[in-house]
């Protein structure tokens, strides 16, 4: 037959298809290789002149490979540090990826250690020297890049927003808040508007009035620290503003934006309590009383009185996951592998987690997961 | 030795087309242009031509390397280029060009793979064609040491370790010295006295006549002569040379005219063409009468380098 | 076909590659980058025993992708050599005189080459072992490392088979740019593949229309025929931390090498039969 061979050629094309569908259902997907390849000291070399666009290529990866781990679920995400360490490495006069990998790894990946040594790299530390925010080690930006602010902005956000929604305690916090102001102030001198005209005009005042919260001269000590909030929601709203519809992260942001309105309504509740109880000598037993309604949970849970605290588990079971991640994450760098079991991980917390938050921990993959379960909320003495 | 036209024809060539493509437009050059010719079994038959005129054209398509553009070529009874075809034949190209670091016998031994024989037969088949070619000296030494003329003899012991019944040489004499020609020379006939058929071109127009019984002339695409040398060269006879010494310059003039020829030195003597017989016996007396001496007196045709110059002009060469 | 004149042919092509410097070359930046590996292993963790799994990682990746980038160089370069040396220097014509036909010619240099590359793998992956070892000791070395690297030779069998076409048809210079772009693309076409189900999916309630829908089929089209060499790529298996819990595709994925390989070597044949030599 004369189309013998031809036939047969179509044929064997024709064939790839349904073997490479069979290859792609079956083979698990990975990231790509690309993201194996470098020890970052090697990548510069490897480069050869051409780090800025291995760096763009790098990057358009690792968008996809952050969300792809997000979607997966886990509090953990591998080889972010990483990933944006060697796009760093290979363009570091690239400021977004600084900040973009800091937003990740403090907003998603549960690591803002890294988030701010990531940003050190770029920026240098900035740190409290006799009193005085000073640069105490270069970064590797150069001093006068136009965008260069932007690693300060992100510094301060991890402070302001990140290690104090870790914070138990209120002093924690306020020390986190009060750290975040010192960074304003310090920008304000180190990036004035005249030559850096992209740079935010509030550092100046944002710093005084984070600077004194928590202090003697806190004007807001007694009110709602609305100030606070104010930067912190602006954070959240920013990030939810540019994230687009189809992102995955955006249901994240929406609902840390929701944390903050509960935790506005957790804190204005707690001073309005304070004072009910300064004046009548003893702890409220009904919302009603001091606070005219049943306060409403923006995050769906809802409040509660026991033993005259407030309880908001909606609250608490955000921060011990998000602690309890950090926490995991910082073991498995220390020690190449996950913390044996819940005990183990919750001992590390060194905190305790109350009946009302469950926490599912799977020691394989290292992922935590906390839940508010409002109907073990118990009044533990006499009503 | 003679051959009857009822023999089946080793090479039979009809009807060939060849062209190429050549420069930037890739514009079609003809090469052959409807040619045919049969090579009987048992010659030794020349393929002579000008430079460029195609020979190692036809050479390529009869082996079977490359097809024609149209028509048909038969080699012992089969269709150039099928297996039956090249395993019938042995081929020795212009120039040949061998892997630098074999040995001629992991060479030969290649080669033999490639055609098929068998591992003890490649090994006798080996020792034989090297000896053949009088390379038995040189067998475990890397053809990069070679000569030209080694080289060479290496070229024809691959063609003819398959025992092929036809030979076609590319050239097989060029640039050989006149001890490497002779060698080959010996070759050929002793694979012609083994019943081979050998078909090869030559620019070296007096080994070509010495040896061939047959010859096929290429000249502007076309098949120019096909026949036997004898036929070729039949119209110049009846002339003689007469070569003669002794005369002083002056009377040489006379030989001239009585010969209607030109006085030639050669060597020591002197030599002179007459067109025929009876101006031959006039240049005779004209030497004893001027004083000369005879060297000798023989009667000649013309040689195909003559042939070749006068129709062909200053295309060709020695 | 002719099997022993293949087997003659590729035997041959062997033995002159394997005289190939440009080999020696490779094999031994790939030695030293086995050793630079070591070398960063051994200086990144300090003394901390507990580092062992990052160090073994960071030689793992270095040695295993040297190994595949500098053996697709090597590939490419002898390939695209392999069969435009013979024509040049005229070695080809003693060959094709004999009873092997064209396409049976292509074949036994490819099988000659794939084995010199093969062979080189071997050499380059004992390197890594040796190193390997050296740092993190022998019971360190698995099953992922060899298949890993077995995975890693058959892709370059695939490219040896990419030079070959180029080979048949072009000068060694254009034939190895032509084979570099072509091996190139063929680790990015699965990205041409996710951007065509990417444009296909509904973003924020609007539907794609039906150009996004024909263009998705092309790019699938063009995915599939472009060799796929990332089908090959197990390297992360290797360094992956998380366990592999499916099971590979190992048949089909050895049907697409064997399947992809015979497809160019018709089209290196067909080129080739129709060159006027």
């Amino acid at each position: 037959m004369r189309f013998a061979k031809p036939i047969a050629f179509l044929l064997g094309v024709v064939g790839l298809f349904p073997l490479q569908a069979r290859i792609d259902e079956r083979k698990p997907e990975r990231p790509s290789s690309l993201l194996y390849t470098p020890d970052r000291r090697l990548m510069k070399v490897i480069a050869c002149g051409y780090g800025p666009f291995l760096a763009d290529l790098v990057w358009i990866q690792s968008t996809g490979y952050v969300i792809r781990e997000f979607r997966s679920g886990g509090s953990h995400i591998e080889h972010l540090y990483a990933l944006y360490d060697v796009i760093t490495e290979l363009d570091p006069q690239y400021v977004d990826a600084y900040v973009m990998g800091a937003v990740f790894l403090s907003a998603i990946g549960n690591e803002p250690d890294r988030a701010i040594e990531l940003l050190e790299k770029g920026e240098g530390r900035i740190a409290e020297v006799k009193g005085e925010m000073q640069e105490v080690t270069e970064g590797r930006v150069h001093p006068k890049h136009k965008e260069r602010w932007k690693l300060l902005n992100e510094t301060a956000a991890v402070h302001l927003v990140t290690y104090a929604g870790y914070a138990t305690t209120l002093p924690e916090r306020y020390e986190e808040i009060r750290t975040g102001g010192k960074l304003y102030l310090y920008a304000a001198k180190r990036y004035p508007l005249t030559e850096y005209p992209d740079a935010p005009p509030w550092y100046q005042k944002m710093g005084e009035g984070l600077t004194i919260r928590g202090g003697p001269n806190d004007p807001y000590r007694d009110m709602t620290p609305s100030q606070y909030y104010t930067v912190v929601e602006q954070v959240w709203l920013a990030r939810v503003l540019v994230t687009p519809a189809s992102s995955p992260l955006l249901k994240l942001y929406e609902r840390r934006y929701a944390e903050i309105e509960a935790r506005k309504v957790y804190e204005d509740v707690v001073a309005k309590m304070g004072r009910w109880k300064q004046k009548h000598g003893v702890a409220p037993t009904r919302f009603e009383d001091f606070y005219g309604k049943v306060p409403e949970d923006p995050l769906g849970v809802g409040y509660f009185l026991v033993d005259g605290k407030l309880v908001a588990p909606a609250l608490d079971a955000s921060v011990i996951e998000r602690q309890l991640a950090r926490d995991a994450n910082g073991y498995h760098r220390a020690n190449e592998r996950w913390p044996e079991n819940k005990a183990a991980l919750v001992a590390l917390a060194h905190r305790e987690i109350p009946a009302w938050v469950w926490v599912d921990y799977d020691e394989k993959t290292g992922r935590v997961r906390a839940e508010p379960r409002p109907a073990l909320v118990q009044p533990r003495g006499p009503k | 030795m003679c051959y009857r036209e009822a023999d089946r024809a080793v090479i039979d060539l009809e009807g060939i087309t060849a062209s190429y493509r050549s420069g930037f437009a890739r514009r079609k050059r003809l090469v052959l242009d409807d040619i045919r010719f049969k090579i009987p079994a048992g010659a030794i038959a020349g393929y002579l031509g000008v430079n460029g005129a195609g020979k190692t054209t036809t050479i390529k398509l009869i082996v079977g390397i490359n097809r024609p553009d149209s028509g048909r070529i038969a080699v012992a009874g089969h269709l150039a280029g099928s297996n039956e075809a090249r395993s019938a034949l042995g081929y020795l190209p212009e120039n040949p060009y061998f892997y630098e670091y074999l040995t001629p016998v992991e060479a030969l031994d290649f080669y033999g793979r490639l055609s098929g024989l068998e591992r003890k037969d490649r090994q006798t088949r080996t020792e034989a064609v090297l000896r053949e070619v009088d390379l038995l000296d040189a067998k475990d030494r890397p053809v990069k040491e070679f000569s030209k003329g080694m080289r060479q003899r290496l070229g024809v012991a691959q063609a003819i370790l398959h025992r092929p019944k036809l030979l076609v040489l590319d050239e097989p004499l060029t640039g050989l010295d006149p001890m490497g020609r002779l060698a080959l020379r010996d070759i050929i006939l002793r694979q012609r006295a083994q019943g081979t058929t050998i078909f090869f071109s030559s620019h070296i127009l007096s080994d070509v006549e010495a040896v061939c019984d047959r010859i096929v002339i290429v000249d502007a695409c076309k098949i120019a002569y096909e026949g036997s040398v004898e036929k070729l060269l039949e119209a110049k006879e009846g002339a003689f040379r007469v070569a003669f010494e002794g005369l002083a310059e002056e009377k040489h003039a006379l030989v001239a005219e009585a010969a209607q020829g030109t006085v030639e030195r050669r060597g020591a003597h002197h030599e002179v063409t007459a067109k025929d017989r009876a101006s031959a016996e006039r240049t005779l007396d004209a030497v004893r009468g001027a004083g000369g001496r005879l060297v000798f007196f023989q009667p000649v045709g013309v040689t195909l380098e003559e042939y070749f110059v006068e129709k062909f002009g200053k295309g060709a060469k020695t | 076909m002719n099997l022993p004149a293949i087997a003659a042919v590729a035997s041959n092509t062997f033995k002159e590659s394997a005289r190939n410097r440009i080999l020696y070359a490779i094999v031994g930046a790939t030695l030293a980058a086995c050793g630079l590996g070591y070398v960063l292993a051994a200086i990144s963790a300090g003394d901390d025993p507990t580092s062992m799994p990052r160090r073994l990682r960071i030689i793992a990746n270095t040695s295993l992708s040297a190994i595949s980038l500098l053996g697709t160089l090597c590939a490419i370069f002898l390939g695209t050599n392999l069969v435009y040396q013979e024509v040049e220097r005229k070695t080809v014509y003693t060959i094709l005189a004999r009873p092997i036909g064209r396409g049976e010619f292509i074949v036994g240099k490819f099988a000659g080459l794939a084995a010199v590359v093969v062979a080189a793998v071997l050499v380059m992956a004992l390197g890594f072992a040796v190193f390997y070892a050296l740092v993190g000791g022998i019971d360190a070395l698995s099953l992922k490392h060899a298949i890993a690297i077995f995975y890693t030779a058959v892709e370059l069998v695939v490219v040896v088979a990419i030079a070959l076409v180029f080979s048949s048809t072009a000068n060694p210079i254009e034939g190895a740019i032509f084979a570099f772009v072509l091996t190139l693309a063929g680790h990015a076409t699965k990205n041409l593949d996710a951007l065509g189900k990417e444009i296909t999916t509904p973003h924020a309630g609007v539907e794609p229309g039906a150009l996004a829908h024909v263009m998705a089929k092309v790019l699938h089209a063009i995915y599939v025929v472009l060799p796929n060499l990332e089908n090959f790529n197990l390297r992360e298996q290797v360094t992956a931390e998380k366990p592999l819990e499916l099971p590979m595709p190992h048949a089909e994925i050895l049907a697409y090498a064997g399947l992809y390989t015979a497809l160019l070597l018709a089209i290196a044949a067909f080129f080739f039969k129709r060159k006027t030599l």
